[in-house]
């Protein structure tokens, strides 16, 4: 008896698991280079051939089987850059998008839920805050910090990137809110909280899911871009900073193609991996909702 | 009579609607309506779509807040529970059974967890095993046998009346004195209703609920009620007991009302008399809110808002019965309804 209804209880988790992932190529396609660029993250020190910061190379050697993507100016190994690069870009992508969804969700549930003035004065901050270019005030707040470590990083990227969240998570939860389970949780008296987070919350998760993972991406990226711009920490090693040194020492006239493109493949690939899962659920979601949902 | 269990006093809720970048107007749901319940009484509230009826269920259980008048029950009136211990007392007397069972039981959460919530809410001091034993002891006083096959079942795995069982289940978890209940069978089979609403009245007989019924279906209402309360645009147009209503309706839409129920051994096919114009709901009443579909409608009629009128145990709000007892001497034959083969 008791092992029955365990049997049907799996199922019941099964068929999510089906009809988010078995069943949607997208998704595992995405997943796959997702686990393929972690377990390149986790065992950077075994893959790589070299230290990543060694110079002990001719410069601008060309790839060759010591040097599977070549040499940089300063005699680095590329291979070993864009394998430890892989570190930083998924820590500060993983750390800042979780920080953002964090934000983002807490303030896209009050605001819906909540409504009322409570909801307006939010939105309005919001709107504001998206008037502002977000790369001019992050290069902004950059240049006031004292420096830009991987956690000022994932603060700052994290900090001005729950807008937009907080915007799609606010409209699906208002209407999440007209539904008659949430009058029924006022009847029987749970609070503002425990409405918010556990009864609307469960609802919505895959939009959640495909805005985190959508944020996810949008840290990246934002990563590389202030490394590029030379906003980024010097000494770490990211896929960014690797194309803005390469872009400082003129690789485009040696025709260094061996080092600009790896770092900006790995970035496009990693990207669209998050945006695959992203948009499947996002899809699979709508359809189950009639077709409209907005992220 | 004793002191009335509920007592709407001039309950008024009108939901402000923006137009355009200034406009305001007011959607006047609930507009003035009094009634009482008793002790032990079954109360049907009947009335057409958007006569205000769920807004009269939403503002007892204190979903909404009364734009003016009071809502007393027990005594006490309940917009005066503030604090959030008030209103958890407050709860602890009052639930509600909803219209749509497909809507208003949670996907997320397993059916166990949607009764035994509600009992934690309002008794911590119980252990975790102590929350099953009751929640199994709720399953099976509505009906849910034996209560394991359900329990661990989402409710997009259960049928309507299933669905609707554990929303019972989950407003009886507090052990509540009133029960409102909003049109808890009209999303159901009939005979699947039949076994709702036959579920209730054992309730209420075992436990000694009274109930707010709410429903649309005069027949469900017969069956139900001792009382009946007819709801017209937010007015509440005749009250008084259910037989006597049913056996001599007084307000021409009463008489509308009961002349739309189909009856299949009525003689002949009904014309309906009135006109099908909607009640405006936002425009300033200064006439009977049914004049505009009203066959005996007068000039005075149209001029200003009549009063309740006393008619025996009944109250209606005509003109007509200013002075007039019975439908027959305000001209409307009542007979043709009431003609079967």
């Amino acid at each position: 008896m008791d092992k029955k209804k365990q049997k049907k209880e799996k199922s019941d988790s099964y068929l999510v698991l089906e009809k988010y992932f078995l069943k949607n190529t997208r998704a595992k396609v995405g997943v796959g280079i997702l686990v393929f660029f972690a377990l390149v993250a986790i065992f950077a020190p075994v893959i790589a051939p070299y230290g990543p910061k060694d110079i002990s190379f001719m410069p601008w050697e060309k790839p060759s089987l010591a040097h599977p993507l070549g040499v940089n100016s300063y005699g680095q190994d590329i291979f070993s850059q864009v394998v430890y690069g892989t570190q930083v870009t998924m820590v500060v992508g993983v750390l800042a998008g979780l920080l953002t969804s964090f934000i983002g969700v807490f303030v896209g549930l009050l605001a819906g839920y909540k409504g009322g003035r409570t909801g307006e004065i939010l939105m309005r901050i919001v709107d504001v805050f998206l008037v502002v270019p977000t790369l001019a005030f992050m290069i902004v707040l950059a240049a006031f910090l004292p420096s830009m470590g991987i956690w000022n990083l994932v603060i700052i990227i994290g900090g001005l990137n729950w807008l937009w969240m907080a915007r799609s998570i606010r409209s699906q939860t208002l209407s999440e809110a007209r539904r008659e389970y949430v009058d029924a949780a006022k009847v029987q008296g749970m609070g503002t909280l425990e409405i918010m987070f556990k009864e609307i919350l469960p609802n919505i998760i895959p939009v959640v899911t495909a805005n985190m993972v959508m944020v996810i991406t949008s840290a990246m990226l934002t990563e590389a871009t202030l490394s590029f711009l030379g906003l980024g920490d010097p000494t770490l090693i990211s896929w960014g900073q690797m194309l803005s040194v390469a872009f400082d020492n003129n690789a485009i006239l040696y025709n260094a193609w061996w080092w600009m493109l790896p770092p900006g493949l790995s970035i496009a690939t990693l990207g669209f991996s998050f945006m695959l899962i992203g948009n499947s659920f996002l899809d699979i979601y709508a359809n189950d909702r009639g077709g409209a949902v907005k992220l | 009579m004793g002191n009335p269990v509920i007592k709407f006093d001039h309950v008024k809720k009108h939901f402000v609607k923006r137009q355009g970048l200034f406009g305001k107007s007011a959607l006047k749901a609930v507009d003035n309506v009094s009634f009482e319940i008793q002790q032990g009484e079954i109360l049907a509230v009947v009335g057409e779509s958007g006569c205000g009826k769920s807004t009269m269920a939403k503002m007892l259980c204190k979903v909404y807040d009364p734009t003016e008048g009071s809502i007393y029950v027990n005594g006490t009136d309940i917009s005066s529970y503030k604090k959030n211990k008030d209103v958890a007392k407050f709860r602890k007397e009052v639930q509600m059974i909803f219209q749509d069972p497909f809507g208003s039981l949670n996907p997320a959460h397993k059916a166990s967890y949607i009764v035994g919530r509600a009992v934690e809410l309002h008794y911590p001091e119980l252990s975790k095993a102590e929350v099953k034993a009751r929640v199994v002891e709720l399953f099976e006083t509505v009906g849910l046998t034996p209560a394991a096959d359900f329990m661990e079942k989402h409710p997009n795995q259960l049928s309507g009346g299933q669905r609707q069982r554990i929303v019972i289940a989950r407003a009886l978890a507090v052990k509540p004195s009133i029960l409102v209940a909003d049109e808890p069978t009209s999303m159901l089979d009939v005979s699947i209703g039949i076994d709702i609403m036959n579920l209730m009245i054992d309730l209420q007989k075992k436990e000694g609920l009274t109930y707010m019924y709410i429903t649309h279906n005069l027949a469900s209402a017969r069956y139900m009620a001792d009382r009946m309360v007819v709801m017209y645009a937010g007015n509440c147009v005749e009250q008084g007991a259910t037989d006597e209503i049913i056996a001599q309706p007084l307000h021409p839409y009463t008489i509308l009302l009961l002349s739309s129920t189909p009856e299949p051994f009525r003689e002949e096919k009904i014309e309906i008399y009135a006109s099908e114009n909607l009640p405006d709901l936002t425009g300033e009443m200064n006439q009977c809110p049914f004049a505009e579909r009203c066959p005996k409608a007068t000039d005075r009629c149209r001029r200003e808002k009549p009063e309740d009128y006393r008619v025996g145990g009944r109250l209606v709000k005509c003109f007509l019965y200013e002075h007039a007892a019975t439908a027959e001497e305000v001209g409307i034959d009542v007979s043709i309804y009431n003609k079967v083969k």
